[in-house]
């Protein structure tokens, strides 16, 4: 496809994105009024959205408002893109917010990026203008913003994404790059951005399954990991991928409308590689290491990602890096996950301990260890639930090959937490046999053998249930606890077209019990695969495959059929039937980076 | 007109959100007297850990950066660059902008560049992430080159002269405490209770255990008072540690010198906690949920 098919293409869904918003929306947000103005300007109606989102309805004046990275960042880019359309009042109302308003940069660094980028297109717009609220000139403002944008974008070219693949967040920092290269005076800066949209589009592409993204993510929370397309970075993969059905729900009206109003194309080749399911094949990433500030002995190593993209499935496994003995777990990772094409609760199979000590958040967050866990949990008590399906727990590893890993786990006896727990979708007629439980998925089969005991429970969450759950939203399955402190699974994914049949899959899979005579005392497990494969495991130890020693810190920060690039080097390549995308940074390797200061 | 840099200062917030999400939650809080209707300080949404004042200013160390509040011209104005963020302790020093930060990432000094921003230098080298974790910084007067340093592993101090690290022997429990009292230095620990030292680097028990760990300690002149994790401690570091006031998590504690007996302590969650009969009786006063900061009257 040429780029500038694939531009019409793209062209035509954001009207189609856009259209959706203005239909189904009364009340416009400060981010889809973007939409409004698109397809049927009116700026006094944006006048009305600033006063009602970010005056909230009062007649203070903009030196007493407050605000953060969700308002300097929408409140900018409505400035830039619309300027010359609005009234003067509208005009003024932004002027004075953008100048007026006290704002907080945040801890994460979707955070960070949205208010630095919305600070730097303030101060480029305004030059003359007292940030009262602030006390520094826009001067200086613009040049720390600058440092941290293009320090960020560096980081990344150099370690990969710090709040990597995220398939919530991942918008977010699209949208910001987005409005820096479409608004931004400084022509170094928009050129790195350009760059850096690429990479973003790109570490979407090389993991995309039919509307999902498969393999690790850093942030998946919201109790969604189960659903077989997740997150805010829906609207983007429809918008730059487009192979699935238009849903108007779904697919627009939020942090993503600045980006459909946007003349940024991504290259034509990363959708061409997001669409090629025609051939099983494995994508391997680098990852900024995480972000630790105590509760360890040593930094965090480097995220190494593993994902396996199969015809009809993805399987994707991480190398957390976490150190060991730490009490960490960061908050919203999803670690691994078997995703294939089905509906809503019917394509994943994944499995989580559920962590909930001090050391999860303070070891990420500067408040005191004693209060820390209660005080997050009033506010986002989905991150403590029992049940919980996703975030990390420091006592988690793995070994994945092509479509089989297997997952341990030793949990300290006084964990508030001494179980796993495994989802599976309940629309399937899952068999037994010899302690493998198999289910035909449709193109593809799964055997998943518990360690240890397990109760076979279900979970159902909706999303807007108060008193009764009549139905399953947000969450409807199986829910296997498996209830001992040194636990996990074995499973194996193989393509239905690849074996005689389900029953010979069955037996096969059913044949070969993995081997834990040397678990839990010697921390070892292996197995075989029904495709010859052996995977041998030592918790905090070595990993095999086939006998061979796996060495992770030889991992490149892309390494599959479509993408290649080294560490640190800021240079890469994306590429597929003869055509390629390169990226050159123009990064100095031996420049010190950007300390990363906030979470992700 | 309340003015911050005499008066009583409250860093906490009437709600549990920091403020991010919730545009109408914490800030730095002032009122001439403990009676007194507190009142926000300019519109600020920080939510501090540490406030050092000096004749001119409040210098804040906030969740998410580095302020100071200038009394001559009643605003805010940042501190931070896009390295320093979630500042613990604060100390001041010699230049501009004169402060010695702790945070999560170390210890950092700043300097003026040429568009008058503060720009970070960070003095923690140490591969080890709960050493370079800095709660609590203190610099005692008679050694203003001795920079104590409470770390998640326990105290060190830093030479300023020579850029040097050494550790004390207090080591393997989390310091977030530290203050000058009675000629010596004293260092409130997580599990340890509270110690004292001549010299930041030999440390003795000092008094009996304490229950949970110690977050604040100040002298009013006549008691050691100590705001721990289970509420406020009274001793004189010598014999027993006795509890006053409500079971709280208190996060910090001081007294007013013009009224022997007026103590004042923030917790969170609590709110902002007093007494006027030295801890025989306590109430609460403000708006508050969360206290992290109190300053008690002085003119300096």
């Amino acid at each position: 496809m040429d780029q500038q098919t694939y531009n019409t293409q793209v062209d035509a869904r954001a009207q189609q994105m856009l259209a959706a918003i203005c239909e189904r929306t009364t009340d416009y947000s400060h981010w889809n009024v973007h939409a409004l103005m698109m397809l049927d300007p009116d700026p006094e109606e944006v006048t009305r959205t600033v006063r009602r989102t970010l005056w909230r309805g009062t007649e203070a004046p903009a030196t007493e408002l407050m605000g953060g990275p969700f308002e300097i960042l929408p409140a900018a880019l409505a400035y830039c893109r619309w300027q010359d359309a609005l009234t003067d009042e509208g005009r003024l109302l932004l002027h004075d917010y953008l100048t007026g308003a006290h704002f907080e940069r945040g801890n994460t660094e979707n955070h960070w990026l949205m208010y630095y980028t919305g600070l730097l297109l303030a101060c480029e717009q305004f030059p003359d203008s007292d940030f009262t609220w602030n006390g520094l000139s826009p001067q200086a403002l613009a040049a720390e913003a600058k440092r941290w944008i293009l320090g960020t974008i560096e980081r990344t070219a150099r370690l990969g994404h710090h709040e990597y693949d995220s398939t919530h967040y991942h918008v977010e920092h699209m949208v910001a790059y987005v409005g820096l290269y479409e608004h931004s005076q400084d022509e170094h800066l928009r050129a790195q951005c350009e760059k850096k949209l690429s990479i973003l589009v790109a570490d979407m592409a090389l993991e995309y399954f039919k509307g999902a993204w498969a393999g690790g993510h850093s942030r998946e929370g919201y109790r969604r990991n189960t659903w077989t397309h997740s997150g805010a970075v829906q609207p983007l993969n429809y918008l730059y991928f487009g192979d699935i059905d238009f849903n108007p729900q779904i697919h627009g009206g939020s942090f993503d409308t600045p980006i459909l109003v946007a003349t940024y194309r991504p290259p034509a080749l990363l959708a061409e590689i997001a669409l090629d399911n025609s051939k099983a094949h494995i994508v391997k990433k680098t990852r900024a290491p995480r972000n630790i500030y105590r509760h360890a002995e040593h930094d965090p190593y480097p995220v190494r990602k593993y994902t396996y993209m199969s015809r009809s499935f993805a399987l994707g496994s991480t190398q957390l890096g976490l150190p060991i003995n730490t009490l960490a777990g960061p908050i919203d990772i999803g670690s691994w996950d078997l995703g294939w094409d089905a509906p809503n609760h019917q394509g994943k199979i994944v499995c989580n301990h559920p962590y909930r000590g001090a050391g999860r958040f303070s070891a990420f967050l500067s408040g005191f260890p004693q209060n820390i866990g209660r005080a997050i949990g009033l506010d986002k008590p989905y991150l403590q639930r029992p049940d919980r399906l996703f975030g990390a727990s420091p006592y988690e590893r793995m070994l994945q090959h092509e479509g089989s890993i297997v997952v341990l786990y030793r949990i300290p006896e006084d964990d508030e937490a001494p179980f796993v727990n495994l989802f599976l979708p309940n629309g399937y007629a899952w068999q037994e046999k010899n302690g493998w439980i198999l289910g035909d998925l449709g193109d593809c089969y799964a055997g998943i053998f518990p360690i240890g005991p397990y109760a076979w429970q279900d979970i159902r969450e909706d999303e807007g249930g108060i008193y009764m759950v009549h139905g399953g939203s947000l969450i409807d399955g199986w829910l296997l606890r498996l209830n001992s402190l040194h636990t996990g699974l074995v499973l194996e994914t193989i393509e239905a077209d690849e074996v005689d049949s389900f029953d010979t899959f069955c037996q096969q899979r059913a044949a070969r019990a993995p081997d834990l005579s040397q678990w839990p005392d010697r921390q070892r497990v292996t197995c075989e695969t029904t495709t010859g494969h052996s995977l041998d495991i030592t918790y905090d130890g070595e990993h095999r495959v086939d006998g061979a020693l796996l060495d992770y810190d030889a991992y490149r920060l892309y390494e599959s059929p479509n993408a290649e690039a080294d560490l640190n080097t800021g240079k890469m390549t994306f590429e597929r039937e003869g055509k390629k995308v390169e990226l050159d940074f123009g990064i100095d390797p031996e420049k010190p980076l950007i300390p990363m200061r906030v979470i992700g | 007109m309340t003015d911050p840099c005499s008066h009583w200062v409250v860093g906490g917030s009437g709600l549990a959100h920091s403020g991010l999400h919730n545009a109408v939650g914490s800030g730095l809080y002032t009122a001439t007297t403990l009676d007194d209707p507190f009142t926000r300080l300019g519109h600020s949404q920080l939510t501090s850990f540490f406030v050092l004042r000096q004749a001119q200013r409040l210098a804040i160390g906030a969740n998410h950066g580095l302020w100071e509040w200038r009394r001559d011209e009643a605003r805010y104005v940042q501190l931070h660059d896009e390295t320093l963020t979630e500042v613990l302790g604060l100390a001041a020093v010699p230049g501009d902008p004169g402060l010695v930060i702790a945070c999560s990432y170390g210890i950092a000094t700043a300097y003026r560049d040429e568009l008058g921003a503060a720009r970070w230098t960070f003095h923690s080298d140490s591969p080890v992430p709960d050493e370079r974790f800095a709660n609590a910084l203190h610099i005692d007067p008679a050694h203003p080159d001795q920079w104590l340093v409470g770390t998640e592993a326990g105290v060190f101090i830093y030479s300023a002269t020579d850029h040097q690290w050494q550790a004390s022997d207090l080591n393997g429990t989390p310091v977030r405490a530290l203050c000058s009292a009675r000629g010596r230095l004293w260092a409130g620990t997580d599990d340890r209770g509270i110690l004292h030292s001549d010299d930041g680097l030999h440390w003795t028990q000092a008094g009996g255990p304490i229950e949970g760990a110690v977050y604040a300690l100040h002298d009013t002149g006549t008691s050691l008072l100590a705001a721990t994790q289970y509420g406020i401690v009274t001793g004189d570091g010598e014999g027993p540690w006795t509890q006053t006031g409500p079971r709280l998590s208190t996060t910090c504690i001081t007294s007013d010198p013009r009224a022997p007996g007026t103590w004042a302590a923030g917790a969170s969650p609590g709110g902002l906690w007093h007494t006027r009969d030295a801890g025989e009786h306590w109430q609460q006063a403000g708006h508050f949920k969360h206290v992290r900061v109190v300053l008690a009257p002085e003119e300096i």
